[in-house]
């Protein structure tokens, strides 16, 4: 399957994932990463996510405001923002998957790993020991289930 | 009986198909098993921590919709709001499940008779039993006996896994409110496991080698007595003669359609695949499907619709390490009360903190979502609620003509709604687990009121009873149309109960194959 999508959309994709996850300290917001190479890897050689990432897409080109306005990057940040959350709330299993696709390559991105100490090493270390006196007080309950 | 014939041609690899192999050819039958997966290696898991969440929304997604792998079908959603999850291999969904296995309890077997809807099982929990305690053995069972709210259990093969900081603090939660819980029975090796914590985030993706599954727990013990499988088969018809009888099965491999007999067959696809099955192997006898004289199969279907609930705590927890659902499970409103405005109940299955990106999915988009997702990455814990489906005519598959796997055979499609006395239970128990989070010192909590991609389940399709007008199969799995064709999956539950099934389908697996072995057939 063709896994890329027009370059018309890939800029509407990327100024959208600009506004859905904004620049964070010295991480840049989600569009300005490059992190659509990881969508088309991922997320467009699927038939169902890509269904879904284009229906998105060209909603959203035919929205009646961003025809008005010539296309989506001409209008204001907030009636970008009420024309992507008119899709969130209309186009409810496209949009997660729309969303699935933005947030899963974006959470994956290495800068992004490090910045929330996603640190694997780390969190192996972590030990824990089985320990039988937490059972104390349940063991009390008096059987309760039923013979039949 | 020749010395080369097959005595059992089993349809299916995954829970019920491989214990039931195991027992039969370890009694002395010789078995072959059709399986339209492959098996795969523990290599082809992902090995990248940080890219796991993409796999699991793709290639490793529970919907088979989403993975588009050849071995699986098509399944149409679009009248369900709850979509079956699957995975069609050597071991079926065994490797790649969270391993969760409470039983069954005896109430279960008997709803009719306590209140008055669906039907009581043909056979009880008692049954049974023996054949959990089997089952457990072969799976590897970490728990730890002694749980109120169910029979008293033989001693647990391994001992129960760590609760870590995050369960106790849940489990003191449960004991201010005086409500019961008890540690999880699961199939993951808590000895191997013990001070090696790998199971990180998100889903079932976890550590391969400790996470037990039919084709690294049956099929090798299965092949020492003789069973032999034949991957990437897919059957697409069970062949009848005049007199009842099925005489072997047609599939299809590498493109090419083979015929092959068999004294005996065995169907264990799942509650999914066995219909779909049946349904495509109609005849001039067999005219509304195979064995459908009651125009049952298909029909009854039962998932376990779940809620999703969850509470943000205060500081920097690290709610992420262990097993993401085995923990801790309550039964505290597992059994009816009339006074509730429903019938059956639920249990609750504590759930860890997800990954970054599940969590993140679940906060707003915006100039806002970094600061929600510093206060709740590594703060979030949960509850899955688990309600009690039950039976219903009108919750039923059918076939898909319009969609077709990767053989030309076709779709399924799901028609299913929600109940009444499902959407009571599971309003109830969001009120309920709200508060048990609360008294764990959770300071915010939001819920999910039915999880979509949650049909884990599948259970129905192929009741078993004794009335032939009103199920599919006997007590004993075998097809009341058919003198020598098996049912062994949980497409012949009659109910629901509200806890995970497979432990129940590989009892009653093995408990149809015991049967068989003493019956000599």
């Amino acid at each position: 399957m063709e896994n890329k999508i027009s370059e018309l959309n890939q800029r509407l994709l990327k100024d959208i994932m600009n506004i859905m996850i904004p620049k964070n300290d010295e991480i840049p917001a989600a569009g300005d990463m490059g992190l659509y190479k990881q969508i088309e890897k991922h997320f467009l050689s699927s038939n169902n996510h890509k269904k879904s990432i284009i229906s998105i897409l060209e909603s959203i080109n035919l929205h009646p405001n961003v025809r008005n306005s010539g296309n989506f990057f001409s209008i204001d940040l907030t009636e970008k923002i009420e024309i992507i959350r008119w899709h969130e709330k209309n186009m409810i299993d496209d949009f997660n998957k729309f969303k699935e696709s933005i947030f899963a390559v974006y959470y994956s991105d290495e800068r992004v790993v490090r910045k929330i100490n996603w640190d694997q090493e780390k969190v192996k270390k972590i030990e824990s020991k089985w320990d039988p006196s937490i059972l104390e007080k349940v063991k009390k309950i008096e059987s309760f289930w039923k013979k039949f | 009986m020749k010395k080369d014939e097959i005595d059992y041609l089993v349809i299916g690899s995954g829970a019920s198909g491989a214990a039931f192999s195991w027992k039969l050819s370890k009694n002395g039958a010789k078995v072959v098993c059709l399986e339209q997966g492959e098996f795969i290696d523990y290599d082809s898991y992902p090995k990248n921590k940080n890219t796991l969440e993409i796999d699991g929304f793709t290639k490793w997604n529970w919907n088979p919709n989403f993975r588009e792998n050849k071995f699986d079908y098509p399944i149409n959603n679009q009248n369900s709001p709850i979509h079956p999850l699957m995975y069609n291999s050597v071991g079926g969904s065994t490797i790649h499940w969270t391993a969760h296995t409470p039983r069954f309890h005896p109430s279960d077997f008997k709803v009719k008779t306590l209140d008055g809807v669906a039907d009581d099982w043909p056979i009880n929990y008692f049954d049974l039993e023996k054949y959990y305690d089997e089952n457990d053995i072969m799976m590897g069972c970490s728990g730890i006996s002694g749980d109120p709210a169910n029979p008293p259990r033989t001693k647990r093969p391994l001992p129960p896994v760590p609760l870590g900081d995050d369960g106790e603090i849940m489990a003191k939660a449960f004991d201010k409110l005086n409500w019961h819980w008890w540690p999880s029975d699961n199939y993951v090796d808590s000895n191997y496991f013990k001070n090696k914590w790998e199971f990180i985030g998100s889903h079932a993706l976890m550590d391969r080698a400790s996470v037990s599954s039919t084709d690294n727990k049956y099929w090798p013990e299965a092949k020492k007595y003789g069973a032999k499988i034949i991957s990437g088969a897919r059957v697409k018809k069970i062949i009848t003669n005049n007199e009842q009888r099925a005489t072997g099965v047609e599939y299809i491999k590498n493109g090419r359609e083979i015929s092959i007999n068999a004294n005996n067959i065995v169907i264990a696809c799942n509650a999914i695949g066995t219909a779909r099955l049946l349904l495509m192997s109609s005849s001039r006898n067999h005219q509304n499907g195979l064995g459908n004289s009651s125009g049952l199969v298909g029909k009854n279907l039962m998932f376990h619709p779940y809620s999703f609930i969850r509470g943000r705590f205060e500081g920097e927890n690290k709610f992420f390490n262990g097993p993401t659902a085995n923990i801790l499970m309550s039964q505290q409103f597992y059994e009816t009360d009339k006074n509730r405005g429903f019938v059956r109940g639920f249990s609750l299955q504590m759930v860890r903190n997800h990954g970054p990106a599940m969590t993140a999915l679940e906060l707003d988009w915006g100039e806002n979502h970094h600061e929600q997702f510093s206060e709740s990455f590594g703060n979030i814990l949960g509850f899955s609620i688990i309600a009690e489906d039950l039976p219903e005519e009108k919750n039923y598959i059918s076939l898909d003509n319009r969609s077709k796997d990767s053989d030309g055979l076709s779709g399924v499609k799901i028609n299913y709604e929600l109940s009444e006395n499902s959407r009571k239970i599971l309003d109830f128990a969001i009120e309920k687990t709200d508060e048990v989070l609360k008294e764990a010192g959770a300071k915010f909590t939001f819920n999910t009121p039915l999880m979509r991609q949650a049909g884990w389940h599948l259970m129905g399709t192929a009741k078993m009873g004794n009335n032939p007008e009103e199920s599919v199969v006997n007590k004993s799995g075998k097809m009341h149309d058919l003198e020598n064709v098996y049912i062994v999956d949980g497409s012949l539950f009659v109910t629901s109960a509200s806890v995970n099934p497979t432990p129940t389908i590989q009892a009653i697996a093995l408990m149809i194959a015991n049967n068989l072995s003493k019956n000599g057939k």
